[in-house]
Protein backbone atom coordinates (compact mmCIF):
# COMPACT_ATOMS: atom_id res chain seq x y z
CA UNK A 1 0.00 0.00 0.00
CA UNK A 2 1.49 3.35 -0.91
CA UNK A 3 2.08 6.10 1.72
CA UNK A 4 -0.27 9.22 1.71
CA UNK A 5 2.83 11.14 2.71
CA UNK A 6 5.82 12.15 0.85
CA UNK A 7 9.26 10.60 1.65
CA UNK A 8 11.51 11.57 4.30
CA UNK A 9 13.99 13.31 2.03
CA UNK A 10 11.54 15.18 -0.16
CA UNK A 11 9.37 15.84 2.74
CA UNK A 12 12.98 18.00 4.31
CA UNK A 13 13.80 19.14 1.21
CA UNK A 14 10.83 21.04 0.87
CA UNK A 15 10.86 22.48 4.30
CA UNK A 16 14.01 23.45 3.64
CA UNK A 17 12.71 25.26 0.64
CA UNK A 18 10.44 27.07 2.20
CA UNK A 19 12.54 28.25 4.90
CA UNK A 20 14.92 29.69 2.39
CA UNK A 21 12.45 30.81 0.02
CA UNK A 22 10.45 32.63 3.18
CA UNK A 23 13.34 34.26 4.56
CA UNK A 24 14.34 35.46 0.50
CA UNK A 25 10.84 36.98 0.05
CA UNK A 26 10.04 38.22 3.56
CA UNK A 27 13.29 39.41 4.72
CA UNK A 28 12.32 37.43 7.53
CA UNK A 29 13.44 34.15 9.02
CA UNK A 30 10.58 31.67 8.86
CA UNK A 31 8.95 31.01 12.29
CA UNK A 32 5.13 29.74 12.59
CA UNK A 33 4.28 30.03 16.18
CA UNK A 34 5.91 33.90 16.35
CA UNK A 35 3.61 34.93 13.46
CA UNK A 36 0.96 33.07 15.66
CA UNK A 37 1.46 34.77 18.37
CA UNK A 38 2.18 37.99 17.07
CA UNK A 39 -1.36 37.98 15.91
CA UNK A 40 -2.49 37.60 19.31
CA UNK A 41 -1.51 40.61 20.19
CA UNK A 42 -2.75 42.60 17.48
CA UNK A 43 -3.71 45.13 19.03
CA UNK A 44 -0.10 46.02 20.11
CA UNK A 45 1.29 45.25 16.83
CA UNK A 46 -0.85 48.17 15.20
CA UNK A 47 0.39 50.36 17.81
CA UNK A 48 3.81 49.56 16.73
CA UNK A 49 2.36 50.20 13.27
CA UNK A 50 1.12 53.64 14.01
CA UNK A 51 4.58 54.78 15.70
CA UNK A 52 6.58 53.33 12.91
CA UNK A 53 4.51 55.52 11.14
CA UNK A 54 4.53 58.75 13.27
CA UNK A 55 8.27 58.33 13.57
CA UNK A 56 9.09 58.67 9.80
CA UNK A 57 6.23 61.18 9.45
CA UNK A 58 8.93 63.73 8.71
CA UNK A 59 11.88 61.94 8.14
CA UNK A 60 13.90 65.49 8.27
CA UNK A 61 12.95 66.51 11.80
CA UNK A 62 13.57 63.17 12.92
CA UNK A 63 17.31 62.79 11.05
CA UNK A 64 17.71 66.13 12.45
CA UNK A 65 17.23 65.16 15.76
CA UNK A 66 19.28 61.90 15.85
CA UNK A 67 22.20 63.43 14.55
CA UNK A 68 22.07 66.24 17.38
CA UNK A 69 21.75 63.26 19.81
CA UNK A 70 24.29 61.42 18.56
CA UNK A 71 26.90 63.94 18.55
CA UNK A 72 26.39 65.15 21.85
CA UNK A 73 26.27 61.38 23.16
CA UNK A 74 29.79 61.20 21.09
CA UNK A 75 31.39 64.55 21.39
CA UNK A 76 33.80 62.89 24.63
CA UNK A 77 34.38 59.92 23.41
CA UNK A 78 35.30 60.23 19.64
CA UNK A 79 37.77 63.11 18.52
CA UNK A 80 36.73 65.84 17.05
CA UNK A 81 37.96 65.85 13.46
CA UNK A 82 36.88 62.09 12.94
CA UNK A 83 33.55 63.01 14.17
CA UNK A 84 33.00 65.85 11.96
CA UNK A 85 33.92 63.83 9.14
CA UNK A 86 30.89 61.20 10.08
CA UNK A 87 28.33 64.08 10.73
CA UNK A 88 29.11 65.44 6.74
CA UNK A 89 28.38 61.73 5.57
CA UNK A 90 25.41 61.49 7.35
CA UNK A 91 24.34 64.15 6.15
CA UNK A 92 25.18 64.00 2.82
CA UNK A 93 23.39 60.09 3.12
CA UNK A 94 19.62 59.09 2.42
CA UNK A 95 17.57 59.65 4.74
CA UNK A 96 16.95 56.49 7.42
CA UNK A 97 13.86 55.37 7.76
CA UNK A 98 13.16 54.03 11.21
CA UNK A 99 11.72 50.32 11.72
CA UNK A 100 10.73 47.55 13.19
CA UNK A 101 12.34 45.54 10.30
CA UNK A 102 9.88 43.10 11.17
CA UNK A 103 7.24 41.72 8.99
CA UNK A 104 4.11 43.03 8.80
CA UNK A 105 1.31 41.61 10.87
CA UNK A 106 -1.23 41.09 7.48
CA UNK A 107 1.92 39.16 5.91
CA UNK A 108 1.55 36.89 9.27
CA UNK A 109 -2.41 36.93 8.63
CA UNK A 110 -1.98 36.17 5.43
CA UNK A 111 0.64 32.76 6.08
CA UNK A 112 -1.59 31.56 8.89
CA UNK A 113 -4.16 31.55 6.49
CA UNK A 114 -1.74 29.97 3.66
CA UNK A 115 -1.03 26.83 6.34
CA UNK A 116 -5.02 26.29 7.17
CA UNK A 117 -5.78 26.25 3.39
CA UNK A 118 -2.61 24.14 2.08
CA UNK A 119 -3.64 21.88 4.59
CA UNK A 120 -7.20 22.00 3.60
CA UNK A 121 -6.38 21.66 -0.41
CA UNK A 122 -4.34 18.53 0.23
CA UNK A 123 -6.43 16.55 2.35
CA UNK A 124 -8.70 17.28 -0.11
CA UNK A 125 -6.74 16.16 -3.19
CA UNK A 126 -5.41 13.00 -1.70
CA UNK A 127 -8.88 12.66 -0.78
CA UNK A 128 -8.35 12.76 3.06
CA UNK A 129 -10.82 15.61 4.21
CA UNK A 130 -13.04 14.48 7.26
CA UNK A 131 -14.43 16.04 9.64
CA UNK A 132 -13.33 14.57 12.81
CA UNK A 133 -15.08 15.07 16.03
CA UNK A 134 -13.07 12.15 18.12
CA UNK A 135 -9.43 12.65 19.00
CA UNK A 136 -7.17 9.99 17.31
CA UNK A 137 -8.03 6.28 18.09
CA UNK A 138 -4.60 5.56 19.50
CA UNK A 139 -4.96 8.52 21.74
CA UNK A 140 -8.71 7.15 23.92
CA UNK A 141 -6.08 3.69 23.83
CA UNK A 142 -2.98 5.65 25.46
CA UNK A 143 -5.04 7.98 27.75
CA UNK A 144 -8.97 5.48 28.80
CA UNK A 145 -10.92 7.57 27.49
CA UNK A 146 -12.56 10.52 24.87
CA UNK A 147 -12.56 12.96 27.66
CA UNK A 148 -9.00 12.36 28.80
CA UNK A 149 -7.67 12.15 25.64
CA UNK A 150 -9.25 15.42 24.72
CA UNK A 151 -7.84 16.53 28.27
CA UNK A 152 -4.31 15.84 27.32
CA UNK A 153 -4.89 17.31 23.73
CA UNK A 154 -5.75 20.62 25.50
CA UNK A 155 -3.38 20.85 27.97
CA UNK A 156 -0.55 19.49 25.29
CA UNK A 157 -2.01 23.16 23.13
CA UNK A 158 -1.58 24.95 26.07
CA UNK A 159 2.09 23.71 27.41
CA UNK A 160 3.02 24.10 23.63
CA UNK A 161 2.00 27.71 23.41
CA UNK A 162 2.87 28.64 26.64
CA UNK A 163 6.38 27.44 25.83
CA UNK A 164 6.83 28.44 22.23
CA UNK A 165 6.15 31.94 23.35
CA UNK A 166 8.50 31.61 26.60
CA UNK A 167 11.16 29.69 24.42
CA UNK A 168 11.00 32.61 21.53
CA UNK A 169 9.88 29.95 18.57
CA UNK A 170 8.68 26.45 17.87
CA UNK A 171 10.28 23.76 15.88
CA UNK A 172 10.23 25.74 12.16
CA UNK A 173 11.71 28.78 14.44
CA UNK A 174 14.09 27.36 16.40
CA UNK A 175 14.60 23.94 14.31
CA UNK A 176 14.07 24.96 10.51
CA UNK A 177 15.40 28.09 10.55
CA UNK A 178 17.23 28.77 13.94
CA UNK A 179 19.28 25.73 13.09
CA UNK A 180 20.08 26.39 9.49
CA UNK A 181 21.89 29.65 10.76
CA UNK A 182 23.65 28.30 13.63
CA UNK A 183 22.19 30.23 16.12
CA UNK A 184 22.92 29.02 19.38
CA UNK A 185 20.04 29.46 20.90
CA UNK A 186 17.97 28.02 18.51
CA UNK A 187 20.49 24.81 18.39
CA UNK A 188 20.51 24.32 22.26
CA UNK A 189 16.14 24.80 22.05
CA UNK A 190 15.79 22.04 19.05
CA UNK A 191 18.22 19.72 21.22
CA UNK A 192 16.11 20.30 24.50
CA UNK A 193 12.31 20.07 22.90
CA UNK A 194 13.72 16.48 20.39
CA UNK A 195 15.48 15.20 23.38
CA UNK A 196 12.58 15.47 25.67
CA UNK A 197 10.04 14.36 22.71
CA UNK A 198 12.08 11.37 21.89
CA UNK A 199 12.41 10.63 25.66
CA UNK A 200 8.94 11.10 26.28
CA UNK A 201 7.79 8.86 23.07
CA UNK A 202 9.63 6.29 24.05
CA UNK A 203 8.40 5.96 28.12
CA UNK A 204 4.61 6.26 26.20
CA UNK A 205 5.03 3.92 23.73
CA UNK A 206 6.66 1.53 26.49
CA UNK A 207 4.16 1.95 29.16
CA UNK A 208 1.44 1.71 26.60
CA UNK A 209 2.67 -0.86 23.97
CA UNK B 1 18.63 41.66 22.18
CA UNK B 2 20.82 42.99 19.35
CA UNK B 3 19.65 40.34 17.04
CA UNK B 4 16.02 41.92 17.98
CA UNK B 5 16.50 45.97 18.94
CA UNK B 6 14.71 47.56 16.17
CA UNK B 7 17.05 49.99 16.23
CA UNK B 8 20.07 47.43 15.43
CA UNK B 9 19.32 47.42 11.58
CA UNK B 10 18.94 50.79 11.68
CA UNK B 11 22.26 52.28 13.10
CA UNK B 12 23.87 50.14 10.76
CA UNK B 13 23.44 52.73 7.29
CA UNK B 14 26.11 54.98 8.08
CA UNK B 15 29.48 55.20 10.15
CA UNK B 16 28.01 57.82 12.66
CA UNK B 17 25.22 55.84 14.12
CA UNK B 18 27.30 52.75 13.95
CA UNK B 19 28.78 54.26 16.89
CA UNK B 20 25.59 53.41 18.90
CA UNK B 21 26.43 49.87 18.36
CA UNK B 22 29.89 50.28 19.06
CA UNK B 23 29.47 52.29 22.30
CA UNK B 24 26.34 49.92 23.47
CA UNK B 25 25.37 47.38 21.70
CA UNK B 26 28.94 45.43 20.83
CA UNK B 27 30.38 46.80 24.18
CA UNK B 28 30.11 44.10 26.99
CA UNK B 29 30.66 46.78 29.63
CA UNK B 30 28.42 49.31 28.24
CA UNK B 31 25.21 47.62 26.46
CA UNK B 32 23.33 46.90 30.46
CA UNK B 33 23.57 50.33 30.46
CA UNK B 34 21.64 50.71 27.24
CA UNK B 35 17.76 52.39 27.70
CA UNK B 36 16.27 49.89 25.03
CA UNK B 37 17.62 46.45 27.34
CA UNK B 38 16.69 47.72 30.20
CA UNK B 39 13.11 48.17 29.20
CA UNK B 40 13.10 44.84 27.33
CA UNK B 41 14.66 43.17 30.61
CA UNK B 42 11.87 44.82 32.45
CA UNK B 43 9.42 43.18 30.05
CA UNK B 44 8.38 46.03 29.07
CA UNK B 45 7.22 48.15 25.51
CA UNK B 46 10.26 49.45 24.01
CA UNK B 47 9.15 52.67 22.23
CA UNK B 48 11.07 52.34 18.53
CA UNK B 49 12.38 56.16 18.66
CA UNK B 50 14.28 55.52 22.61
CA UNK B 51 17.79 55.28 21.80
CA UNK B 52 20.46 54.05 23.70
CA UNK B 53 21.11 56.90 26.21
CA UNK B 54 17.51 57.32 27.24
CA UNK B 55 16.70 59.97 24.59
CA UNK B 56 13.84 59.46 22.35
CA UNK B 57 13.37 60.84 18.81
CA UNK B 58 9.88 62.10 17.75
CA UNK B 59 9.70 63.61 21.47
CA UNK B 60 7.36 61.12 22.72
CA UNK B 61 9.09 58.76 25.01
Amino acid sequence: MSSPFWPWWAGAVALAGVGHISCRLLQSPLGVSGYLSRLTRWSEELGTLEEERRLNQDQAVIQAQLLEITLQEMADKIPAEELEQMRREFQTSAPQTISTGRLHIAACLTFALGIFLGGLVSSMVHHRFQICLQPPAQMVTTWGSVPMAFGVLFLGGLLVGFGTVIGGGCTSGHGLTGCARLRPGSLAATATFLGIAILLARFLVGSHA
Amino acid sequence: MAATCALYATFQSNELTKLWKTLYCNDPNRYPSCARYQLSQEGQKVPLGLLPNGQTLGGAK
